[in-house]
């Protein structure tokens, strides 16, 4: 094998990949938050084909896998819109579609998981459907949502490696490349899952450390 | 311009049947797998013997945060380094078995924590042997606690189970990488593609459901 240097020397291309994984990560985390939220909220409250519309939307991007997505998203939007996407537009659009999915689900699940108590009581003092939802009910969802949606952003994190199929030079792309060059797979590799194992471990710890300060104590 | 056509892929379309039954297998071997893998795991995390219980808690954190995409290279590229030639059937296996059993050894600690002591207790008190207790009484109830769980984490190895395209198995997402290449159909092999799996997801979702309606249906 033609070994040129060594992995290590290397490092500024694993940390440039890192930022770009975490950059994307976090775009589509946000992003997905918000449209998560709306779509949860339309498959909790809205009406019967508005509901309908939601569920086959968080279904769909349920259960494709993130593989065809950035497929999809990178060769098959360029082809079909005639408009030459970067991979990494392609990639945004695919984990934006990918983790609002994902929030949906959480945000229908915290909503759901208000006492119907809590509307009856926010109703009989008064209160109309949207000034129920701001002040009485959002407030205990949003205790309920913080957890699990630290647990969709590691999975994003975690699928943004499928990035990597489209050209973009995240962490996974930037190891294959680095692989190439200097042809020690197993280091590579073994770095790669170190990488990301103590990140995606951090973040998660962390969650769990949240979820207990935020435990609602009755 | 660019025109929806369908009928531009349509002779791609007698490889599918092959591919759908290369992700199935796949996926039903991995879920086997994994499950078998899962049960020392679980066992281990619950034993209350330090280092078994620190080993299992590592591979269950070790495989959940490490992308399967990136354990496949591991095993692919990375074994194949250190001397151990795996084909891409074998990597493909390995790297979603090994990742579905972090997620499956969790499942069944739940499920094991959700039978009362009593149980246990009155068995004993009947004075059936361990193993007896294990697989008459304890087992039954574990899996009829575990089977809605079961079937997300069945649903989650079908959709990983595209990685194997990767590293080049001929399954359902290797024939849409497939087609689209050949036939610069790209959106349209994508659209049958995702609407194949999704198919097979709720496919998978109705069976599990079906199942689990029968075991409650055995409770009363």
């Amino acid at each position: 094998m033609f070994a040129t240097g060594n992995v290590w020397d290397y490092w500024p291309v694993f940390v440039n990949g890192l930022l770009l994984t975490i950059e994307l990560s976090l775009i589509a985390l946000v992003v997905g938050f918000v449209l998560g939220l709306f779509i949860g909220l339309a498959r909790t409250y809205g009406p019967r084909p508005v509901r309908a519309l939601c569920t086959a939307f968080t279904e769909s991007f349920r259960s494709i896998p993130p593989l065809l997505l950035f497929f999809g998203g990178y060769y098959g939007l360029s082809y079909a819109t005639g408009l030459t996407m970067s991979p990494f537009q392609a990639s945004v659009i695919a984990m934006i579609l990918e983790a609002s999915a994902f929030m949906s689900e959480v945000v229908r699940a915290a909503f759901r998981s208000v006492d119907r108590g809590q509307w009856d009581a926010a109703r009989a003092v008064g209160l109309g459907f949207w000034a129920a939802l701001w002040t009485v009910i959002g407030p205990q969802a949003i205790r309920v949502l913080i957890p699990p949606t630290i647990g969709v952003y590691v999975a994003v994190l975690k699928d943004s490696s499928f990035a990597s199929i489209v050209g973009l030079v995240e962490l996974t792309r930037a190891g294959l490349l680095v692989r190439e060059t200097v042809g020690d797979s197993l280091t590579v590799f073994l770095l790669l899952s170190a990488i990301y194992f103590v990140i995606n471990y951090s973040i998660s710890s962390g969650a769990l450390a949240l979820e207990r300060r935020f435990r609602f104590v009755h | 311009m660019y025109q929806f056509n369908l009928r531009a892929i349509l002779v791609y379309f007698d490889r599918l049947p092959q591919s759908i039954a290369v992700t199935l297998a796949l996926t039903g071997i991995a879920v086997v797998a994994s499950t078998l893998l899962a049960f020392p795991i679980a066992k281990a995390r619950m034993s209350g013997i330090p280092p078994l219980v620190v080993l299992a808690r590592a591979y269950v954190e070790l495989f959940r945060n490490i992308p399967i995409l990136v354990l496949l290279y591991v095993y692919y590229f990375g074994l194949a380094q250190a001397g151990l030639h795996l084909s891409t059937w074998w990597a493909a296996l390995l790297a979603l078995s090994t990742n579905a059993a972090a997620y499956c050894a969790e499942i069944l600690r739940a499920g094991y924590s959700a039978i009362p002591s009593g149980q246990r207790e009155a068995a004993r008190s009947l004075g059936l042997r361990a193993w007896q207790i294990e697989v008459f009484v304890v087992l039954p109830q574990v899996a009829r606690v575990i089977i809605p769980p079961f079937a997300n984490h069945c649903i989650g190895v079908l959709l990983g189970s595209s990685i194997a395209a990767v590293v080049g198995v001929a399954d359902l997402a290797d024939w849409m990488l497939a087609t689209g290449s050949d036939s610069f159909r790209y959106m349209e092999s994508f659209l049958v593609a995702a609407t194949i799996y999704i198919v097979l997801c709720q496919g998978v979702a109705a069976v599990i459901a079906a199942i689990d309606r029968r075991a409650r249906a055995g409770l009363r």
